[in-house]
């Protein structure tokens, strides 16, 4: 599973970003994120942004499954951007911090899932271990976008410089590589981006979990964010008792078979003999079996799942003679 | 003495900006073959090693060329544009890398995907063979569909439009030595074979 976590999102009748996505589906991502990018003033209610991102926008792409992101552009340190209630809209919510004060706001304290920075540019700071470190052990992942490297040359350089001092500042943890690429060629295969990051300073391991499994676990912390209560409990299924259980049957079958099984060693102790002799431990197990003689005393000692399969291929067995015989035939019509 | 260790680089060559208006006399091209066109003829094995090191040249310099200078191009097939390279051990992730920013030949944009590395030749040229029936079978079954559909689109045709240009892959066996022949003859059968 590939997964390219950033696509600028155009419109849905851009033949471009048709193509941009024809072209991934082809290099062979699974999952791809389409992003909307917010700037400058945030409206005073930031619930409003409508998602205008379509549930599933590429229906002719049955591989790929189409996430939900929004990229706020974060410019001012006093103001209040509510990130929590933007989560309800979007599948991820990401971060573009612009200078240092507003990295370490939005690596200490904001509600995202992922700070991407723009690497094309040259920052006039350096990355830190204790400002980068506070995020990656919150669970928020940084993001390289590599498709401006590929255009132009002197985004290329930057991008070297700072995504070797940004695997080194993480030490190669929590980084995510993905595209955001505005047209088809430049996006690369899943594999050249990997070999792009061993240039950068992670090996081939680090540079396969930030484009396979560190932003699978973006979108599912995103997911858990979300839906879950206080992000730990999410309830999978409603529960309740499956209809028809094989177990069940086993069971009825165990509890039908025992009196048969009874009579068999009344009238001819030949196999079943035998079998409740090597089980020795718990001799008087067997003859319980189906709660039918003392079901106060069943409760006790359960019988382990091996003992129960023995006793089973005995029950099978004594059915056997008896159907040989003609003692308790009717049991198993 | 110690044996110089390579590695072979299986590359495939996509054009993002899909199917040229040339190519399209010859059949439309299924959805699953979109990206994958004959390479201009002008792309040869010497012509595509000269782009290559001017992309190193760019990217890494004069050290990039000291050091990964000696690849070869070992295969090139302009009709189904695929190839193989040949690289030191030490040095393939600079060509990769090379090969990765790559970002048009011969004036039309294309991405360079590196399928495979190989320690032998042989096991790329295997790689190669399995890509081509994929690709076909691949295509076989997209015009299955598109018939049922109702789309009359003949298998021979589709197989036929993939390997446009299937005259100048014959054309490129003579120019190619043995090991190489031998391969191309190997797609060239693959696809006999599905066309019954």
């Amino acid at each position: 599973m590939f997964y390219d976590l950033n696509i600028p999102w155009t419109s849905k009748d851009d033949p471009e970003l048709a193509r941009t996505v024809a072209f991934l589906d082809e290099l062979g991502y699974n999952v791809v994120a389409l992003n909307q990018t917010i700037a400058g003033k945030i409206p005073s209610k930031i619930a409003g942004i409508a998602n205008l991102i379509p549930e599933n926008p590429f229906p002719d792409h049955p591989s790929i499954r189409f996430l939900r992101r929004v990229t706020i552009i974060l410019d001012d340190p006093s103001q209040n951007y509510g990130l929590t209630s933007l989560s309800n809209n979007f599948d991820i919510v990401a971060v573009r911090p612009t200078d240092e004060k507003l990295l370490l706001q939005a690596c200490t304290s904001l509600e995202c899932d992922l700070i991407s920075l723009d690497l094309s540019i040259r920052h006039p700071y350096h990355f830190k271990y204790k400002v980068l470190g506070q995020a990656i052990s919150r669970g928020i992942r940084f993001e390289i976008t590599y498709s401006a490297s590929v255009n132009e040359s002197n985004a290329r350089r930057n991008l070297l410089s700072n995504a070797a001092a940004l695997t080194r500042a993480t030490k190669g943890k929590g980084i995510v590589i993905s595209s955001e690429a505005r047209k088809a060629m430049l996006c690369r295969a899943p594999f050249d981006v990997i070999n792009l990051a061993t240039l950068w300073g992670l090996n081939q391991e680090k540079g396969r979990e930030a484009i396979a499994n560190g932003p699978r676990a973006v979108m599912i912390q995103a997911k858990m964010k979300r839906q879950s209560f206080r992000g730990v409990i999410d309830v999978v299924e409603g529960g309740g008792v499956p209809k028809s259980t094989p177990k069940e049957v086993a069971k009825t079958t165990i509890s039908q078979k025992a009196p048969v099984k009874r009579k068999a060693e009344v009238g001819d102790n030949n196999g079943t003999a035998v079998e409740t002799a090597t089980d020795s431990p718990q001799p008087a197990e067997s003859a319980k079996l189906g709660g039918e003689a003392t079901p106060g005393e069943c409760s006790e000692t359960r019988p382990t799942k091996k003992q129960r399969k023995k006793e089973m291929q005995a029950a099978k067995k004594a059915a056997k003679n008896t159907l040989s015989g003609s003692v308790g035939g009717e049991w198993l019509r | 003495m110690v044996r110089v260790k390579q590695r072979y680089l299986l590359f495939t060559i996509l054009y993002p900006s899909g199917p040229q208006s040339a190519n399209s006399t010859t059949s439309k091209p299924t959805q699953s073959m979109t990206f994958h066109s004959p390479s201009p003829s002008s792309l040869t094995r010497t012509s595509l090693a000269s782009i290559i090191r001017s992309s190193i040249s760019s990217n890494f310099g004069d050290w990039g060329i000291g050091q990964c200078g000696g690849f070869a191009v070992k295969y090139f097939s302009p009709a189904t544009s695929t190839g193989i390279l040949r690289i030191t051990r030490d040095n393939y992730r600079i060509l990769w890398a090379a090969l990765t920013y790559t970002r048009e030949l011969c004036g039309q944009p294309a991405v360079i995907k590196v399928v495979r590395v190989s320690g032998t030749i042989r096991k790329a040229e295997l790689e190669a063979v399995k890509l081509a029936e994929e690709a076909i079978r691949r295509v076989k079954r997209e015009a299955k569909g598109a018939k049922n559909g109702g789309g009359g689109n003949g298998d021979k045709k589709v197989v036929a439009g993939v390997f446009a240009g299937g005259n100048s892959a014959q054309a490129a066996t003579a120019i190619n030595d043995d090991q190489d022949d031998e391969m191309l003859v190997d797609i060239v059968d693959s696809e006999n074979d599905d066309d019954k």
